[in-house]
């Protein structure tokens, strides 16, 4: 029995072939923006911050 | 369109059922371990004792089961996608042979306690050097082909199969940089938080390209072959693509979260993290849209569901792993219990969802026949599910019980539970995941059956035939 190839074409959908669905593209830029924001924020070279610093103060706010 | 030649399947054939053989010592000693947790007595001696088994469990299922299949699988998908047999088929099989024997090997160097304490890189380095040239084999076969295809276009799951095989390549080599000290002993060539930070790049990343990017190439291979419905947007797979790989390479620090490694590391790590659900989701997102042009699909196909139920894992594995790498989610459940439940999620509902669909597929297709039973079909995801959702769901709610405790102190800020507290705790939960795990072993051994009687039908035929 000879065999049957594949054809590309079924992988291919003509109609939206080439569609990003905006939710999707609004989760990766955003996804981006965030992490950039998020890397500026939680540096200590960029503000200060440091896990450090954060557990003191978290230690100061407890309750007595 | 016909072609001139056959393809030789032998090859894929032997790896499915060394992979399927492997998967049955795996689970059971899986099932094993889980009883030791909740149950000390089940500790026999040295060899059989947790500390050596679970070692066992997690490269078993992962080498054997995981990379047995994804290395069959893979020389199909290359086959029908290059649209040529293998160019080295001698090669080839013998990969086949020396994957068995290494296995072996292996296996038992981890029994006797030969073990350079990186998880998931327990091999010592002369096993480490057997599993290099195993690689190195292996990317010849398929690299081979890919540049003597007799397609042009390379489809999606081509790119998922040559990342696997290229990052594979570089984080094993540099994790596993030791010096010998003997041949059973060596140490990592990288010290303190430096290993620490090498070994969880490592880790992370043998979870991304291990059990994420060659189930993506059986996804976007097998999604379409066996609904008949073409793949919604080319586009947006390429793009998952290139983000998935750009990305996942940088975020290993998340596991190393509140520990000596620079803040400002973990911070990036956690960055990419968090980004990684973009390009998770493209591929999630992809599914969904593909199948959406007709649901029916779900129930007059069996193996959609399959494919659907695994993306879907995929996806809530996706966002759960991301989470916890933020560093106030990481307080509270690692260390915990918490993660062996995120993991099976991962392992039980995508990657052996995939991986069996995959194999439900091919073998009719190897074997020119029909599966032997759509109803074991059937009754195997079944019960499948119903195991993972279980196993998971109660490390889960375990797993926070435990963080909680952990975390709780007296007015004075002395801690409100001992350890044991927080372990007796757990007895409960582990003792359901060893009920859960019998079901998901059960639901396997449907599909193991299932297999076995399609290859002896497929074989009969081809008696007949001749």
């Amino acid at each position: 029995m000879k065999e049957e190839f594949d054809n590309l074409e079924e992988f291919t959908r003509e109609d939206t072939e080439h569609a990003l669905p905006l939710g999707w593209l609004i989760l990766f830029i955003g996804l981006i923006v965030f992490g950039i924001y998020y890397v500026y924020a939680y540096t200590p070279a960029f503000t200060g911050w440091s896990q450090e610093k954060a557990f003191e103060e978290s230690m100061q706010a407890q309750p007595k | 369109m016909n072609n001139e030649f056959h393809y030789d399947y032998k090859t894929v054939q032997g790896f499915v059922l060394s992979a399927i053989f492997w998967g049955v010592i795996g689970l059971v000693i899986g099932l094993l371990i889980s009883a030791q947790l909740w149950d000390a007595n089940l500790n026999f001696g040295e060899y059989f004792s947790y500390g050596r088994l679970r070692t066992l469990h997690t490269n078993v299922l992962a080498y054997g089961l995981g990379i047995g299949a994804e290395f069959g699988i893979f020389y199909y998908i290359v086959m029908r996608l290059t649209k040529r047999p293998l160019v080295l088929p001698k090669l080839a099989r013998f990969h086949l042979w020396l994957f068995n024997v290494g296995m072996v090997l292996a296996t038992l160097s981890l029994f006797i306690g030969m073990n350079q304490s990186l998880e998931y890189a327990e091999f010592e380095w002369p096993i480490d050097v057997a599993i290099v040239i195993l690689w190195v084999i292996f990317a010849i076969n398929v690299l081979g082909n890919v540049f003597t295809r007799k397609e042009k276009n390379m489809y999606v799951s081509l790119w998922y199969v040559i990342a696997t095989i290229i990052t594979v390549a570089i984080l094993y080599i540099v994790n596993n940089l030791a010096i010998p000290a003997s041949l059973t002993k060596s140490y990592h060539i990288f010290a303190g938080v430096n290993s620490a930070n090498v070994e969880w790049w490592y880790g992370h990343n043998a979870v991304g390209f291990l059990f994420t990017t060659p189930i993506l190439a059986m996804f976007y291979y097998f999604l379409p072959k066996s609904t008949g419905l073409p793949i919604y947007s080319h586009r947006l797979s390429i793009i998952s693509f290139w983000s998935l790989i750009f990305a996942y390479l940088w975020t290993g620090a998340h596991h190393l979260v509140y520990t000596p490694l620079p803040d400002w590391i973990q911070t990036l790590g956690i960055a990419f993290t968090l980004f990684l659900i973009a390009p998770s989701w493209g591929s999630v997102v992809n599914g969904y849209f593909t199948v959406d042009k007709d649901w029916s699909k779900m129930r007059n196909n069996y193996l959609t569901k399959f494919f659907i139920v695994g993306i879907t894992f995929y996806g809530l594995q996706t966002i759960q792993g991301p989470s916890q790498g933020i560093r106030v989610i990481s307080s509270l459940i690692h260390y915990t219990d918490w993660v062996p439940g995120h993991v099976h999620m991962g392992t039980m509902g995508w990657v052996t969802m995939v991986i069996c669909a995959s194999v439900y597929y091919m073998l009719p297709a190897m074997y020119k026949t029909e599966i032997y039973s759509e109803k074991l079909a059937n009754i195997h995801f079944w019960i499948v599910l119903v195991g993972q959702l279980m196993f998971s769901i109660t490390m889960w709610i375990t797993g926070i019980q435990q963080g909680a405790m952990w975390k709780m102190t007296n007015s004075d800020g002395s801690l409100q539970y001992t350890f044991m507290e927080t372990l007796v705790r757990n007895y409960p939960y582990w003792q359901m995941r060893t009920v859960a795990g019998v079901i998901f072993v059960v639901g396997m051994l449907f599909f193991v059956y299932n297999v076995l009687m399609t290859i002896k039908k497929g074989n009969d035929l081809a008696k007949q035939a001749a």
